[in-house]
């Protein structure tokens, strides 16, 4: 009798062993299988991550050579305007033809927007109400802009002329750039009026602020960024 | 006797084996979780090509400033460059919207559904309100965000180029364009690709829209359209160029 025990024992350890084998060959032949599989991705994401990052990289060599040759090509017309008045006055106006413009980079007094969905969006029974819409976006532009904001740029983006806001899922697309959550919208203009203009009682913070998170802070100087790829723009 | 301990044999073997196999496998699937990389590949790829567009544009910028410096440097006299700065400065204004255009697009008119055709009301007229809704100020911000994101290149409402700054408000019952009131009927003209922009408008669902609001829109395309100036004058008083690269 014990010797049989002994002999079920064994037999148990035996099995439970084997079985262990068969499935740890099993499932690693699988995993390397998989990880051959994702190996390749892999390489593919880390090829197309040093491509966007080298990309990145070189932009922002190109960003720096054409402030350089904006630069460059303000010397000579501060120059120009220096030796005679019809050039100096020429020059002021193209100095604010191409900040209205958007086509050099701005600096200024103004205010900084963060808006974002709200935290609890996912628990409440109307989801859409809780997250930020680009007609919210819009709207707050918009209100900017009758506060008298001499620029406006969006996560970066400098809104001009025929700037587009749009929203897809959670990102947004202004200029045909596409960047996510949160949207931060900057506006050079008077801090307090642009400030006082969205804190209206029902206007623009009130209506939103219930809803999703928005938070204004006025700025003694913001800088934004010039539009870029006005030459690809054909105007008649 | 033996023939029976033999059944149990074989069946707490098979239970054991089993019970190993179901050991491995959750062991092995909770201490690696497979990772999913895949995903995020369509991603990386819509960035790359995003940042490749602006290498282009960041390029087509350069030569540009390259051929405005170049023409400055070689310019013989100083009428000569004072001209080409007039060139640059009339360039840079056509972009700001404060010179008009012209060019192919389409002019999309947004009328009551029910009166007859009367499209130069009296001015002076309030605008009658018409079913549930009516046309407010939203409405038409979406309606020139569509246009604006189909690649038109300039806009104007009921004969207001619309700019950077242009702000569009209901303010009391009628829509203000920055400080200017506009009544209806609304005419919005947009210059860009015919085509695209009239497949955009119904792509995008702006007649039903309208619609609910008693209003039909009519858009058509034009080989030859003018839009205007914005003729608002601005004081700039707040910003400045930024000259120098991280001069913050």
């Amino acid at each position: 009798m014990s010797r049989r025990r002994k002999f079920h024992l064994y037999l148990t350890i035996v099995t439970l062993s084997t079985g262990f084998l068969v499935a740890t060959s099993f499932e690693t032949n699988k995993l390397t299988r998989k990880e051959r599989m994702n190996d390749q991705l892999f390489q593919q994401e880390t090829q197309l991550n040093d491509r966007i990052l080298a990309e990145k990289e070189q932009n922002r060599h190109l960003e720096n050579q054409l402030l350089d040759l904006q630069r460059q090509v303000g010397k000579v017309e501060e120059a120009m305007a220096e030796r005679k008045s019809e050039a100096a006055e020429t020059l002021s106006q193209l100095d604010a033809a191409r900040m209205l413009a958007g086509v050099v980079a701005v600096a200024g007094p103004g205010i900084v927007i963060t808006m974002q969905d709200s935290q609890n969006a996912a628990n409440s029974a109307d989801i859409a109400n809780y997250i930020v819409h680009e007609q919210d976006v819009r709207l707050v532009v918009n209100e900017l802009r009758a506060a008298g904001a001499e620029a406006i740029s969006i996560n970066g983006q400098r809104v001009v002329s025929n700037s587009e806001i749009r929203c897809i899922g959670p990102t947004i697309i202004v200029n045909g750039i596409k960047s996510a959550a949160p949207f931060v919208v900057t506006a050079i203009g008077n801090p307090d009026t642009l400030d006082s203009a969205l804190n209206l009682p029902g206007g623009v913070l009130h209506s939103l602020q219930d809803f999703v998170q928005i938070s204004v802070a006025k700025k003694e100087r913001v800088e934004l960024p010039a539009f870029v790829g006005d030459a690809k723009t054909k105007h008649s | 006797m033996l023939q029976k301990s033999r059944k149990i044999t074989f069946i707490l073997a098979i239970i054991s084996a089993i019970i190993g196999v179901m050991l491995t496998v959750q062991l092995r699937s909770s201490l690696h979780p497979v990772h999913k990389e895949s995903r995020s590949i369509a991603e990386l790829r819509t960035t790359l090509q995003k940042e490749l567009e602006k290498h282009k544009n960041l390029l087509a910028d350069i030569s540009k400033y390259n051929q405005l410096y170049y023409q400055y440097e070689t310019s013989l006299s100083e009428d000569e460059s004072i001209s080409v700065m007039k060139e640059e400065l009339a360039r840079t204004r056509r972009m700001a919207g404060m010179v008009g255009m012209e060019g192919e697009g389409i002019v999309i008119d947004v009328v009551d559904a029910h009166t007859s055709e009367q499209p130069a009301m009296d001015e002076h007229m309030p605008v009658p309100v018409v079913g549930d809704y009516t046309i407010d100020d939203e409405d038409l911000r979406w309606l020139v965000n569509i246009l604006f994101a189909n690649g038109a290149q300039a806009v104007s409402i009921n004969g207001h180029r619309l700019i950077a700054t242009t702000a569009i408000r209901n303010v009391g019952d009628v829509i203000q364009i920055d400080t200017r009131t506009i009544r209806a009927p609304y005419e919005i003209k947009a210059l860009g690709e015919p085509e695209v922009l009239l497949s955009a408008l119904k792509l995008e669902g702006v007649e039903e829209n309208f619609q609910l609001a008693n209003k039909k829109v009519l858009a058509e395309k034009r080989d030859k359209l003018m839009i205007s100036a914005n003729n608002e004058t601005r004081v700039i008083q707040f910003m400045k160029p930024v000259k120098e690269k991280g001069d913050s």
